[in-house]
């Protein structure tokens, strides 16, 4: 073929000029099965930072973006969610397929598709062709991890395929950026009407999955496609880490060293980091004239936001420590370990997937549950991921067992007591979401429980380029919260800090308008071995978890008696061991963040469930604290 | 030739998929994952617990609890299943 175009085009001319028609080309979807690699491919064309991982269901929502590189700058491209077929059983499915038919609000129909499929497993994926194609509408396929296939042993040839399938076809590698040229080509062809001209090819009349199923492997046996041999790689990898006694060993020793790690490497860098900021402070303090400016910034914005931002470090660690387990596709083997768990509370071993992502954040768990099919499983995992130890919990978590817990070591140094307080708090997280799970199965989620089915993919190196973009958004997100929320917050409870003004000065911290307030809830608290300052934290942090630790670092910077001690001393000399360890556990469990409950608000369509999640968790928090204080206080 | 459950199956056998007992919306997507009649499925491993086990099935690597499997029922070329054992 003299064509060096790098699309396998299935007619045997390609026609040099076109015929000179605008192009009425705007939309492109993107389609194709779970874990085939859209958002890698759309982040890439797009520039954009869509989440990937290696397991299926990352992408749960349709995200749109402008096409870049391609010479144009009018088309959009729509990621969608990982689907089989066009039929819908669960939620994320549905959102493709309204994308697809033009019935999502709001969202322009596709007038063209890149549809991408996962060379490694061909004869699966190809089932997926026939109902995109019955569509009608212009389509690449993009077989995709062709580095993959070569490096396995697999063969295929590109324009037997496309022959045979009567639509262009073109081995890509979106990871590693290869193969992408075929994409303007075809969509220049597309704009030009060339694609009419194609031949129509025979499709599946009826279909099922049985008859595409066997459609697709007429195709791939005319095309002479090999199936690449099995990762060796991966059996041996799974033999080990789904061991029967070294597979749960091997899990327990991963979640073990990420606290380990944020601790003993994190720590001294928030120390650090703590020290440089605080220096900048006192620097940046001596350059304003010494008057109510001064005191503003310096209490009112500096201290708050400076408090929060000494855990990036933390922070960062965690989501290092995320990204390797999502991208590796251990994810997939730590869920089919947990799964005799998850079924003993009748959950469906599919929540694991949501719930381990609530490790990070609740938002994005809640919205990944709408891979859950069965309704009541999905509502029941919703109520329960808020739960489980997201990382806006890291820095009160951090900032109170630093200044309370002894570094003890143990086994010759690996094992830290700070590091196992830590775990703790994580546990009784967990085991809080499990008995909630429990209850609302012998009470109101008797259903029939979804099978539990899940594709295990193949182990992959983590890049350093994902893992650092990772980092990257991630540290932005939490400085850009910092900035915002955490500034705001902390600024309004210094303005209450320092009112009433009486002739012209800023009243003290024992007499201002704050101080009223704290001192009127803290009755309510103090069986919990809070204080006022704590009490003011717990209501400013409703917003977000982060806050309180802005608001303490604010509150105490104000106070006489501690704002030359740095946070950590202030807390010593303020509060018990009990009252602080009263402190995480009141966190371990309440709902302190609005974004949660304006998600789960979303996802329900009614303020239902989280005001009914709101009430519980508080109930339940403000108990476990009570109890954790009593008993501290009667034992020591 | 022998039919059997794919839950009874060994670990290290394979077998060829016969038929699957199950509702529509699950077979469907089993059938999507490469579980239909015909198909070569291998008895991988199980996970730590015993159950959910691991499928080999056309190329790719499956999790399927036991309450699962047992609906889905395999012809043996030879005498592996559990009971012949």
């Amino acid at each position: 073929m003299s064509c060096h175009s790098s699309v396998a085009e299935p007619m045997e001319e390609t026609p040099v000029s076109a015929p000179g028609a605008p192009s009425r080309l705007r939309t492109v979807a993107l389609v194709g099965p779970p874990n085939c690699g859209k958002s890698t491919l759309f982040n890439r064309l797009t520039g954009m930072r869509q989440k990937v991982a290696n397991y299926p269901g990352v992408t749960v929502e349709h995200h749109s973006g402008r096409m870049k590189g391609i010479g144009r700058n009018d088309l959009t491209l729509i990621d969608l969610p990982g689907i089989y077929s066009l039929a819908t059983y669960s939620e994320d499915a549905r959102v493709a397929v309204d994308v697809l038919t033009g019935k999502m609000p709001g969202v322009p129909k596709p007038d063209s598709i890149l549809l991408i499929l996962d060379v490694t497993h061909l004869n699966r994926q190809l089932m997926l062709a026939a109902p995109v194609f019955s569509m009608g509408l212009p389509t690449l396929v993009l077989l995709n991890m062709a580095d993959q296939l070569e490096a396995r042993g697999g063969k295929i040839d590109p324009l037997g395929l496309a022959r045979e399938l009567g639509h262009p076809v073109a081995l890509i590698s979106a990871a590693q950026g290869k193969g992408l040229e075929a994409i303007p080509e075809f969509l220049l062809r597309a704009s030009m009407h060339l694609d009419e001209r194609l031949r129509p090819v025979q499709l599946p009349v009826l279909q099922s999955a049985a008859s595409c199923r066997s459609w697709a492997s007429q195709v791939t046996g005319r095309t002479k496609y090999q199936t690449p041999a099995a990762s060796l790689w991966t059996r041996r990898l799974d033999s080990l880490l789904l061991h029967r006694i070294f597979g749960p060993l091997f899990f327990l020793a991963v979640v073990v060293a990420v606290f380990q790690v944020v601790f003993s490497l994190g720590q001294p860098l928030s120390d650090g980091l703590g020290t440089l900021l605080t220096h900048a402070g006192a620097r940046a303090a001596l350059l304003l004239p010494d008057n109510w400016l001064r005191v503003m910034l310096r209490d009112g914005l500096w201290n708050g936001v400076q408090s929060v931002l000494v855990f990036l470090p933390q922070i960062l660690l965690l989501f290092l420590f995320i990204g390797v387990l999502e991208d590796s596709g251990y994810l997939a083997r730590a869920a089919l370990i947990a799964d005799r768990v998850m079924r003993s509370i009748g959950l469906n071993g599919k929540a694991f997937i949501p719930l381990l992502s609530a490790y990070a954040c609740a938002v994005p768990a809640i919205m990944a549950t709408r891979t859950i099919e069965n309704k009541r499983e999905r509502v029941a995992t919703i109520l329960i991921a808020p739960f489980m130890t997201c990382s806006a919990r890291l820095p009160i978590y951090t900032l109170i067992i630093a200044a309370f817990i002894p570094d003890q070591r143990f086994l010759g140094g690996v094992l830290g007591l700070r590091a196992l307080t830590m775990l703790g708090l994580y546990v009784i997280g967990f085991l809080a979401a499990l008995l909630t799970a429990k209850m609302l199965n012998s009470s109101v989620m008797k259903a029939s429980h979804a099978p539990f089915i899940l594709e295990l993919p193949q182990y992959r190196w983590p890049t350093f380029k994902s893992l650092g973009f990772r980092l990257y958004d991630r540290g932005k997100l939490f400085l850009h919260k910092a900035g915002t929320v955490i500034l705001a917050v902390t600024f309004l409870v210094w303005v209450f800090s320092v009112l009433p003004i009486h002739g012209g000065q800023f009243s003290d911290l024992s007499s201002s308008m704050i101080a009223h307030l704290g001192r009127w809830i803290e009755p309510a608290i103090r069986p919990l071995g809070f204080n006022w300052k704590i009490g003011v934290g717990l209501l400013s942090s409703v917003v977000a978890r982060e806050v309180i630790v802005g608001t303490l670092g604010t509150l105490y910077g104000v106070d006489p008696a501690t704002h030359a001690l740095g946070l950590q001393a202030a807390l010593r000399h303020d509060i018990t061991l009990g009252g602080a360890l009263a402190l995480v556990v009141f966190f371990a469990f309440a709902m302190q963040c609005t974004s949660t409950l304006v998600v789960v608000r979303r996802e329900t369509n009614s303020w239902k469930l989280p005001a009914l999640q709101f009430a519980y968790m508080t109930t339940v928090a403000y108990v476990a604290a009570l109890l954790t204080n009593q008993l501290i206080l009667h034992l020591l | 030739m022998n039919v059997l459950a794919l839950s009874d199956a060994k670990v290290g056998s394979t077998g060829v998929v016969e038929r699957i007992e199950l509702p529509d919306e699950v077979s469907d997507y089993l059938a999507h994952l490469g579980f239909l009649p015909g198909t070569k499925v291998e008895i991988l491993r199980h996970a730590p617990a015993g159950d959910p086990r691991v499928y080999r099935i056309d190329g790719i690597e499956v999790g399927l609890r036991n309450e699962t499997a047992r609906h889905i029922f395999l012809t043996l070329p030879s005498e592996t299943s559990e009971e012949a054992a």
